[in-house]
């Protein structure tokens, strides 16, 4: 068995596992108020102990630099897919609407009918809450009672997303505006 | 480094099946679908590495390029479903966004997004996947929570709990 070999392919393993370890001390110990400085705090060391291990490993193997570089982006890479798997995950209970609907039929033991469920989360409170999070986050520009876009974070992400939704699925997030 | 290459190379290979797959005849439930398919991919590279003749012996040199090889697929796979699902259903966010950024530079109003993203447009079908995904049932004109929705609610709130998360949504 090749020890150093272990290493050098569990790193973003690892790379996780710390990430995990450190969002939790964020997130208890330092206590930082933020969700996303406590993810990308776990990030941070996840992905320094990732490249530490891997550059550790292939120098302890002796492999030439060029081999090291591959090691060192593939396995970066593996490690930040990892933690946007891990990211998405904690996300979901902010964000899922399944799961604010989950939660209100769990504590309403006789069920709530569809026309309640509407009211309670119809398309106007969320759009609201939409509305007024892409505007604080500077993601869009509210001027007068009117919204316009700008080139930032959510929009690159929208524009990407939909691009990719146009060669999976062969339609556009538009295409849906259009049906009305 | 031979093993690097066929990993990053079958993954792709499984994305592009995945394309035409979907757009030849999209199935009912997608993410299960697309969860199955790409777990089936795992044995199935392992297998096509290890066997195939001029392969075999030269992509997976030890258990370590085998281990290499399974962890890169499977963190692909999962963060690929991640991002499937988010453009099977189009988020509020991103819709809302996608709506301000048609309206162009004169923008639009509350009540402009509200006419174009209703309750037919961004919960009703949201509804009908959590029942069809079989988390939620209509019991009498009801929907009530199947003993899979407590199961889904139950790790969730035990993340929040742990992430000391706020309820969202």
């Amino acid at each position: 068995m090749d020890a150093w070999k272990f290493w050098l392919v569990a790193a973003p393993t690892f790379g996780l596992a710390v990430d995990v370890v450190m969002h939790l001390v964020a997130t208890w110990i330092i206590g930082f108020r933020n969700l996303y400085y406590r993810l990308l705090f776990g990030a941070f060391w996840g992905g320094l102990l990732t490249l530490g291990l891997t550059l550790w490993a292939a120098s302890e193997r002796g492999l030439p630099l060029g081999e090291t570089v591959v090691y060192a982006l593939f396995n970066g890479f593996t490690l930040l897919v990892l933690s946007f798997g891990y990211f998405n995950l904690v996300q979901m209970n902010l964000s899922s609407l399944r799961l604010r609907i989950a939660n209100e039929l769990d504590e309403a033991a006789e069920g709530i009918a569809p026309e309640r469920l509407l009211e309670m989360y119809g398309a106007h409170q969320i759009v609201d809450e939409r509305l007024a999070r892409l505007s604080r986050g500077g993601q869009i520009e509210s001027r007068d009672g009117r919204y316009s876009y700008r080139l930032s974070t959510v929009y690159l992400i929208s524009v990407a997303m939909d691009t990719t939704k146009r060669i999976v699925l062969g339609r556009r997030i538009r295409d849906s505006f259009r049906r009305k | 480094m031979p093993s690097i290459v066929f990993a990053v190379g079958w993954f792709s290979l499984a994305i592009v099946g995945h394309i035409v797959w979907w757009r030849v005849r999209r199935p009912r439930r997608m993410t299960a679908t697309l969860l199955k398919y790409q777990l089936a991919m795992l044995p199935a590279g392992l297998l096509v590495g290890g066997f195939v003749p001029g392969l075999a012996g030269r992509v997976f040199g030890d258990i370590w390029d085998v281990c290499l090889f399974a962890q890169f697929h499977l963190a692909c796979a999962l963060a690929y479903t991640c991002i499937h699902q988010a453009i099977q259903e189009d988020s509020p966010a991103l819709l809302t966004m996608t709506f301000v950024s048609q309206a162009g530079p004169e923008g639009c109003t509350r009540d402009d997004v509200l006419a174009a993203l209703d309750d037919d447009l961004m919960i009703r079908p949201r509804m009908r996947d959590f029942v069809t995904a079989g988390m939620i049932e209509l019991v009498d004109g009801r929907y009530r929570l199947t003993e899979g929705g407590r199961k889904f609610r139950r790790v969730f709130e035990t993340i929040r709990i742990v992430f000391r998360l706020p309820r969202g949504g």
